[in-house]
């Protein structure tokens, strides 16, 4: 029983926002992420969760355990709410040896020494650090040193792990290789786990589950996939790296998309919509510069393409990245694959082009969520 | 009801704040609030009188306090000027430049800083008296009895004792900032087509405004401060300033005159208070912030033929601060008369250490600067952890409270707590008893105290202690064990600091000691008063001497400390920034 159920929570610092009304579920045995831009409240969550802020009003319970309800005067301290956390920081004690560091909640929990050091050794193990212990945190590496505050937050083996943005002071490698052990990690121990950053790809790679926060509460949830390809809002559209927003009106409603007006000389374009949206309210259409696919000839009468001319490309490895003109707003980004760029490069750059955007790709949003500023 | 047993349950859960809070109201608080009400008194505390008006008629009608404001005024105005040109140059030289003598400045400001002013009051009376001191006979010597006679004992010699120590004040407080400063602003400023200088002027000086700015404030606030140096250099010139003559109400004048005593230290206290709030208000947020920057690409400035005059001045200022002080204590202490230079001697060793009441003052210095030391540096800590679990409104009352001693003057703190104690019946006996003075050496020493404390804890992430808790560990068993252990190195050099300033104080023991109570402080100053300037001489070594032996055992002790750590590289600095980066995410998000 290591669920957690958060309702009602409010956590105020001073004049400083912080959560304003969050109301969470995590399943026993999830790895669930809160994902967010800096000061979404998501951290601050975290450390309700953990003990280490006390809300100023709403329950959290864990398990079956009630750990915070302050209208009841109820705050169960952090060290008794058996849980572990890996912190941004790492938050290794410098003065103690690894297997110190790792032996920590063990010795808090009063476990038997001959346990404990068969515990160490297995957590050590588990993050493939065996015969590291006898290290100082000061002679480790940056990744080294996250595992093994990793293998401190799992030894005692806790149902419910916290990690507090922990891969984002390591280099986009080592961040790969450390997803892929938090991963296996938590599939072999089974822990809840609860996981806090701001990378959309770490979200996508570990959760099971994906709550997206803004300004304090939370704006989507759903499955990984959920959220990228269906994002709720403009603002959440934005954070998963949709890259071209525009404005358009609805003009017919069905029941998986709406056809949407461009104005000026456009045809009519097709877009997939999550929500009902009466015709005649204003959308924005999000479409990743990847989906746009550009083609030579103008638009004509071809499906859900728009006529467009190519302004400038940028090599960017494999692709190359255009800024496209079309006839009613600003700029769009749109990328061609590198090979067909060697093609038709010359062709679309000279010429008339159209841009297709296929339905499933362009996601029509309600208008006037404001997004990021 | 339900805010309130969430309330209730939140101080259950922090209920080991209470002593701290209850501390700083009874040892920071409570004195400054009785100095406001003594002023309002007829007679002197712990006496049964009237609730009056009459200190201020008495005040108005007397010339010297306005004269003493005046001087006050000036003292501090003139030193504060003095130092601002000084000490930003001597922080640019040795945070930016390439020049040899840089490494040395540092050291050398900080021997300054920790030296007492009464020390240094005491060398330069030595060296520049009119009649017998080393600096006339050594210009008697080189330019024979034409020579120009130097009167230390003068406006001049005042200011330029107190310019001295108010620089190496100022520039430990600046050189930080100018070791932070971003060498790509000035390099931006430079391919902009501004010439070095031009660049100092224009980018550097405005970045670095709230430190300096910030500085000045703390430098006139000290100058407000200066009493030793004024009572033995200015008195004799007939140079008197508020916190002298506070002393002088209360010792000389017959019958003490605690009401007006009270009054002008009440309004000096509301004054340095002002300035202190100034200060606060100025650097609250900013000081720190804006020189953030890269550390490790520092490429120094190159002075190309300045450095030499950059040289000379650090070595006049080495001369001046150190070489020259020390050396005329020592070789004063050694002679056996002053400014007449003859045999080497033991004479006046052996004559103050059996001075009745010498050996007693030597062993209640000791006590009282290792005991009262420990003490605040514990206060100190619990005060900066207690600040960490405070809401904003508990950490601005801290944060005041603390501000309380910083705006006390010595002699002012040892007549507040006068008040506080002596006028409450069950405390009443501690007047005139060793304790009196631990209270007072408490309240005068916790800025620095809270300053060392506070700087040891937030260079800890935060994240150490609540990692700590989140493994399973208690409140107490995460500060004593993670926090604790951590500052300890931190713990140790703020603890030898303090205990040098508690030593080297002399308004607390002049004022609340007795004929059989007092401290090595108040005998040196007893001596030098009746003239034994040898003897005095021989004193202050000693207690250099006995310091410096405290100085290596502490240092030793440190570096055990640090072994086990820095064997390892240390993850320093790496842990610190990121620590701060997570308590500034922590307060955004």
């Amino acid at each position: 029983m290591s669920g957690i159920r958060i309702e009602a929570l409010r956590k105020h610092y001073g004049a400083a926002r912080g959560i304003e009304h969050l109301d969470l579920e995590v399943e026993e045995g999830e790895f669930f992420v809160l994902l967010g831009p800096s000061g979404c409240g998501k951290t601050t969550a975290l450390r309700c969760i953990a003990g280490l802020e006390e809300p100023d009003a709403g329950t959290i319970r864990i398990g079956a355990t009630t750990v915070v309800a302050p209208a009841r005067g109820v705050f169960v301290p952090p060290n008794r709410r058996d849980l572990g956390m890996v912190f941004q920081s790492y938050a290794l004690w410098p003065h103690m040896t690894v297997e110190q560091n790792v032996g920590y909640p063990l010795r808090a929990r009063g476990w038997p020494r001959d346990r404990a050091r068969a515990a160490i050794a297995r957590a050590l193990a588990l993050v493939d650090l065996g015969g590291l212990g006898n290290r100082y945190p000061g002679e480790l590496s940056g990744g080294q040193q996250q595992r093994v505050a990793l293998a401190r937050a799992v030894v005692a083996a806790p149902k419910l792990i916290l990690f507090d943005e922990p891969l984002s002071n390591l280099d986009a490698q080592l961040r790969a290789r450390l997803r892929q052990d938090l991963r296996r990690v938590h599939r072999e121990t089974g822990h809840t786990a609860v996981y806090v950053t701001h990378d959309q790809v770490e979200a996508l790679a570990l959760a099971d589950r994906v709550a997206v926060m803004r300004e304090g509460r939370v704006e989507q949830l759903g499955r990984p996939d959920d959220i990228f390809l269906s994002p709720a809002t403009r603002f959440v559209a934005e954070f998963v790296g949709y890259d071209n927003l525009f404005e358009a009106t609805v003009e017919q409603s069905g029941t998986d998309g709406v056809r949407v007006a461009l104005g000026g000389r456009c045809a009519p374009l097709s877009a997939r919509s999550s929500a009902r949206l009466a015709p005649g309210s204003p959308v924005h259409l999000a479409v990743r510069s990847n989906r746009i696919r550009l083609g030579k000839g103008a638009a004509a009468d071809r499906r859900n393409s728009l006529d467009v001319r190519v302004l400038d490309a940028a090599y960017l490895g494999d692709s190359y990245q255009c800024t496209v003109q079309w006839p009613g707003g600003r700029p769009l980004l749109a990328q061609v694959p590198a090979d067909l760029w060697k093609q038709e490069g010359a062709a679309l750059m000279g010429g008339p082009a159209h841009a297709f955007f296929p339905q499933d790709e362009l996601v029509a949003l309600p208008a006037g969520d404001g997004g990021r500023q | 009801m339900s805010h309130f047993v969430s309330l209730l349950g939140r101080w259950r859960r922090r209920f080991w704040l209470m002593p701290v809070l209850a501390l700083v109201v009874v040892l920071l608080l409570w004195p400054a609030a009785m100095l406001a009400v003594g002023a309002f008194r007829t007679s002197p505390p712990g006496m049964p009188g009237q609730w009056s008006w009459r200190a201020f008629a008495a005040l108005a009608s007397q010339d010297g306090i306005w004269t003493a404001a005046r001087n006050s005024a000036v003292l501090a105005v003139t030193t504060t000027a003095l130092a601002l040109l000084l000490a930003p140059a001597f922080a640019f030289l040795s945070q930016r430049t390439g020049i040899r003598l840089r490494r040395v400045i540092t050291p050398m400001m900080m021997i300054v800083f920790a030296t007492p002013s009464l020390f240094y009051a005491m060398a330069y009376s030595l060296m520049g008296n009119r009649f017998n001191g080393y600096a006339n006979a050594l210009l008697r010597i080189l330019m024979g009895d034409e020579a120009p006679v130097f009167d230390v004992e003068s406006w001049a010699g005042l200011l330029g004792v107190t310019t001295l120590r108010a620089t190496a004040f100022i520039y430990l407080f600046i050189a930080p900032a100018f070791a932070a400063l971003d060498r790509a602003h000035e390099d931006a400023s430079l391919v902009s087509g501004r010439g070095k200088a031009g660049t100092f002027l224009r980018v550097s000086l405005p970045i670095l405004a709230p430190a300096i700015t910030g500085a000045a404030i703390l430098g006139l606030v000290a100058g407000l401060h200066a009493f030793d140096t004024v009572l033995i250099l200015g008195e004799p010139a007939g140079i008197r300033v508020l916190a002298t003559e506070i002393y002088d109400m209360l010792v000389h004048a017959y019958p003490p005159a605690y009401a007006e005593a009270s009054l002008v230290s009440l309004l000096l206290v509301l004054l340095v208070g002002a300035l202190c709030i100034a200060q606060f208000l100025l650097l609250g947020r900013r000081g720190y912030v804006t020189v953030t920057g890269r550390q490790g690409a520092r490429r120094p400035h190159d002075l190309g033929g300045w450095r030499w005059l950059a040289g000379g001045l650090v070595c006049v200022y080495f001369v001046l601060g150190v070489a020259a002080p020390f050396g005329a204590l020592v070789y004063g202490a050694f002679q056996p008369f002053p400014g007449v230079h003859g045999a080497l001697t033991w004479l006046h060793f052996e004559r103050v250490f059996t001075r009745p009441g010498v050996l007693q003052a030597v062993w209640t210095t000791g006590l009282l600067a290792v005991g009262v030391g420990a003490l605040a540096m514990v206060f100190g800590v619990a005060l900066a952890l207690a600040n960490t679990h405070l809401g904003p409104r508990g950490r601005t009352f801290v944060r005041f409270a603390a501000l309380v001693p910083y705006a006390m003057p010595g002699i002012v703190a040892a007549l507040a707590v006068t008040w506080a104690y002596v006028s409450v019946p069950g405390l009443r006996q501690i007047y005139g008893t060793p304790w009196m003075l631990v209270v007072a050496f408490i309240v005068v020493v916790m800025p620095f105290a809270m300053q060392a404390a506070q700087a040891a804890v937030a260079q800890l992430s935060p994240d150490l202690a609540a990692a700590a808790r989140v493994s399973g560990a208690s409140a107490l068993r995460a500060n004593v064990g993670i926090v604790g252990r951590l500052i300890l190195p931190s713990f140790l050099a703020g603890w030898f600091f303090v205990a040098i300033i508690i030593a080297g104080n002399l308004d607390v023991p002049l004022l609340l000691g007795t004929p059989t109570l007092s401290t090595v402080a108040s005998q040196i100053f007893i001596l030098q008063s009746q003239g034994q300037m040898g003897d005095a001489a021989a004193l202050v070594v000693s207690s250099i001497f006995g310091v410096l032996l405290l100085g290596p055992a502490a240092l030793l002790l440190r570096r055990a400390v640090r072994a086990r750590r820095s064997r390892l590289r240390s993850p320093g600095t790496g842990r610190v920034s990121a620590g701060a980066a997570v308590r500034l995410q922590g307060e955004l998000s």
